[in-house]
């Protein structure tokens, strides 16, 4: 069996709540806390971890000296359209506001943000990429004639290396017996 | 017990980010650009704890417009569909698009991920010579 390590990646996706869950009644405003965040599976201990908005936000690395550059993306939200990454990092900020139920640096409101300060359109891409297992691989086959046919009889099977494509050669001849045509096909066939 | 709870599990998968310093709890890009090659080169060894996780922004906008759906690409390599022209497509699938990757790629280094082949390998076709 051919045993090797296989790299796998796989993504997920955070989001803010796409509905007030405080039904816009400020003395259920906690209700709004840590909607934002996500459970993923940590294969290493075995258990779900929570990744909150706010470390997803500062796994981003923007807005920092040396980080990553400012940039524009590809697509603006409904709320704004603006595609400048600094104005997403302080929406992001304000959604943090939100989940955290607290005063966040770097939002845009100096109070705790309520639902109708975000933008629900905003997504953070958290990403697996370098998931690597030992994998064994296998080769499976249907029974039957449609796979082939093992022939007995008098055989000659010769290999040679071709060196100069870089590719083995086989030529192999078989004379089979095998079991007449019971059933009607055309001559033309037997 | 990691060798009897993960029998066959290499590395990747827990939920520490790269950019994550967990000695002064920071985050930067520089702390993902270097964890990130000590995770593919198995720096300390391979059954060491190495971080798994980066995070990019986007908008739903991105995923309504079908460019980033199921799938994509954090290497210079381009998803199969995504190569248009003679002289390459974008990154549509990359959150946050074209712009945004040539960002994270300085600050991160993307360029230095393989994409799991072997080069050496296909350049010589070992994957004939070594049939059997």
């Amino acid at each position: 069996m051919l045993t090797r390590n296989s790299q796998i990646g796989e993504f997920y996706v955070l989001q803010p709540p796409q509905v007030d869950p405080t039904g816009g009644d400020a003395a259920a405003a906690s209700k709004a806390k840590f909607t934002c965040d996500t459970l993923i599976y940590d294969e290493e201990s075995d258990r779900h971890v929570r990744i909150t908005w706010g470390q997803a936000v500062d796994a981003c690395c923007l807005g920092q000296a040396g980080g990553v550059a400012n940039a524009r993306m590809s697509h603006g939200t409904k709320k704004t359209n603006d595609l400048d990454l600094t104005t997403w990092l302080t929406k992001a900020r304000t959604i943090q506001s939100f989940n955290e139920q607290a005063v966040v640096v770097g939002s845009d409101k100096a109070t705790t943000a309520t639902y109708a300060d975000i933008d629900p359109d905003l997504r953070i891409v958290i990403a697996r990429p370098f998931i690597e297992h030992l994998m064994h691989s296998v080769i499976m086959a249907v029974s039957g004639r449609d796979t082939g046919a093992t022939l007995f009889g008098p055989a000659d099977m010769q290999l040679s290396a071709n060196t100069q494509v870089k590719t083995i050669e086989g030529a192999c001849c078989a004379r089979a017996h095998t079991q007449p045509c019971t059933h009607g096909l055309p001559a033309t066939s037997r | 017990m990691r060798d009897v709870a993960c029998a066959g599990y290499v590395a990747g998968c827990n939920t520490l980010f790269f950019a994550h310093d967990t000695n002064s709890d920071t985050y930067t890009a520089q702390n993902a650009s270097t964890n990130m090659m000590e995770r593919l080169s198995f720096s300390d060894d391979v059954g060491a704890k190495y971080a798994s996780m980066l995070a990019f922004p986007s908008t739903a906008q991105q995923f309504s417009s079908g460019h980033l759906d199921t799938v994509m690409s954090v290497t210079t390599r381009l998803l199969p569909w995504e190569v248009t022209s003679a002289t390459g497509g974008s990154h549509h699938s990359f959150p946050g698009g074209q712009e945004v990757f040539n960002a994270y790629s300085q600050a991160l280094n993307l360029r230095s991920i393989h994409f799991g082949e072997d080069m050496k390998a296909a350049e010589n076709q070992d994957f004939i010579s070594q049939a059997r």
